[in-house]
């Protein structure tokens, strides 16, 4: 008898995956450009768009943060700062896919897969790391080496706190509303 | 829908054909990021300079510049010291502050990053959020990612109204501190104290969403394996006719002279 291939079935229906997308997408890219956090030491501002990614990344899944971090991202700078948004489209789309799949690895154990542990914040490392050297890389060519580094500690700073705020948003959550589980994608 | 650049208007920009526009686009861009002469990206940039002060005003070409007039004059200080070879023009206790190479490279980057930055501009102002997806569809981005991204749009000043909304409410009821209490200190602590209930509260209105808008999207046939039709088209026949000539001409121009001058 022939053995008959199982079709790999995507969760939800395509729907739900648009839905689930286009809701993130804005989220993301509100958190991003709208909602700003003044850093008086530095009057400056930092953006809550990495937030958002790493929180995506933890609960919703790889694909989640892929097409979310860098559609939100891309979206946010087309309306204030175009020049970054195809920089935004690949490097955080890159920063939440990295993170989402290594967050699902069990570090700490087989009971801490899926759960806040090891996993999680070595996922965060690696997507600062992404984050930070894809717009060191990409800002050396648009804006030469000199400009790129004089970002590099703002955009450490904010993947660290970004890490922080998404894990403890990611927790929140899913306390507050188990079935946002089901949406992992 | 949320306030991009696009203004409404009659120029010939606004006229030209989309799928054009992002053709002339991406070749742009890969054009200021080219090692080429530096005598060709300026004529590139003037050409989009000129084409922007042609179709809109001095105003709106001012516009993208103004935005980015901080970051250029990053790049006038900060280009020069990584840059020190060639002959030098100034230097402090024996080292090299300025030299040949490093205005150069200086001006190299502020071409560079004024052109793509004029480019996408003249993209983004010109073309309608409708306009850019129908475009993007018909290069061959499924229905599916474009329904996503004109949704994701049309959401945005929703999901913004929701944040202030949260906000109010959370100070309404002294979540973050009892009158009287002392605000906490530390951007840390006070992130936690202030911004955590509120991004919970907004993170869960907004995933609700995502099921009743499947709902929605699912009573609509969205995910059905059918023929789709488009109640909205880009134009066809002789004014995309018209309109891609043109934007092959502009190609063969640009080609032409980074061939020539290369």
């Amino acid at each position: 008898m022939r053995a008959k291939k199982r079709a790999r079935q995507l969760p939800g229906s395509p729907a739900l995956r648009i839905a689930t997308i286009a809701i993130l997408t804005a989220v993301t890219a509100v958190l991003t450009w709208l909602v700003r956090i003044p850093v008086p030491a530095t009057k400056g501002y930092f953006n809550l768009g990495d937030t958002v990614i790493y929180f995506t990344a933890f609960t919703l899944g790889p694909v989640s943060a892929l097409l979310t971090g860098g559609l939100g991202t891309a979206i946010a700078d087309l309306i204030g700062y175009p020049t970054f948004a195809p920089i935004s489209l690949f490097v955080h789309g890159l920063q939440g896919l990295v993170a989402a799949l290594i967050a699902v690895i069990p570090l700490g154990g087989k009971r801490s897969r899926g759960t806040f542990g090891p996993s999680w914040i070595v996922a965060a490392a690696a997507g600062t790391v992404v984050m930070c050297g894809g717009y060191l890389a990409a800002e050396t060519v648009m804006v030469g080496f000199g400009a790129a580094l004089v970002e590099l500690p703002f955009n450490l700073l904010q993947n660290l706190v970004g890490a922080l705020v998404g894990i403890s948003l990611s927790l929140a959550v899913r306390k507050a509303y188990p079935p946002v589980l089901e949406l992992r994608w | 829908m949320i306030g991009t650049f696009y203004r409404p208007g009659r120029s010939f920009l606004h006229r030209f054909d989309p799928r054009c526009k992002l053709v002339l686009l991406l070749l742009f861009l890969v054009l200021f990021l080219l090692s080429i002469p530096l005598t060709l990206l300026g004529g590139y940039l003037v050409f989009l300079a000129l084409m922007i002060l042609a179709a809109l005003n001095a105003r709106e070409l001012v516009r993208p510049l103004k935005v980015i007039g901080p970051l250029l004059l990053l790049v006038v200080v900060l280009t020069p010291p990584f840059h020190r070879e060639g002959q030098v023009y100034l230097s402090i206790a024996g080292w090299p502050l300025l030299t040949s190479e490093g205005v150069l490279e200086t001006v190299r980057l502020l071409v560079r990053f004024t052109g793509i930055t004029l480019a996408l501009f003249a993209f983004l102002r010109t073309s309608s959020p409708e306009q850019v997806l129908l475009t993007l569809r018909w290069f061959g981005l499924p229905f599916e990612a474009c329904l996503a991204l004109g949704i994701a749009l049309q959401y945005m000043p929703t999901l913004h109204d929701l944040y202030l909304q949260v906000v109010d409410a959370h100070r309404l009821r002294g979540s973050a501190r009892e009158a009287g209490a002392p605000r906490p200190r530390g951007l840390l602590r006070r992130l936690r104290a202030d911004l955590l209930p509120v991004l919970t509260s907004v993170l869960i209105v907004a995933v609700r969403r995502i099921t009743v808008l499947a709902m929605a999207l699912e009573v609509r046939g969205v995910g059905l394996r059918i023929r789709r039709s488009s109640y909205t088209r880009l134009p066809a026949g002789r004014p995309l006719l018209r309109d891609a000539l043109i934007g092959a001409g502009i190609c063969a121009l640009a080609l032409a002279a980074l061939f020539v001058f290369t």
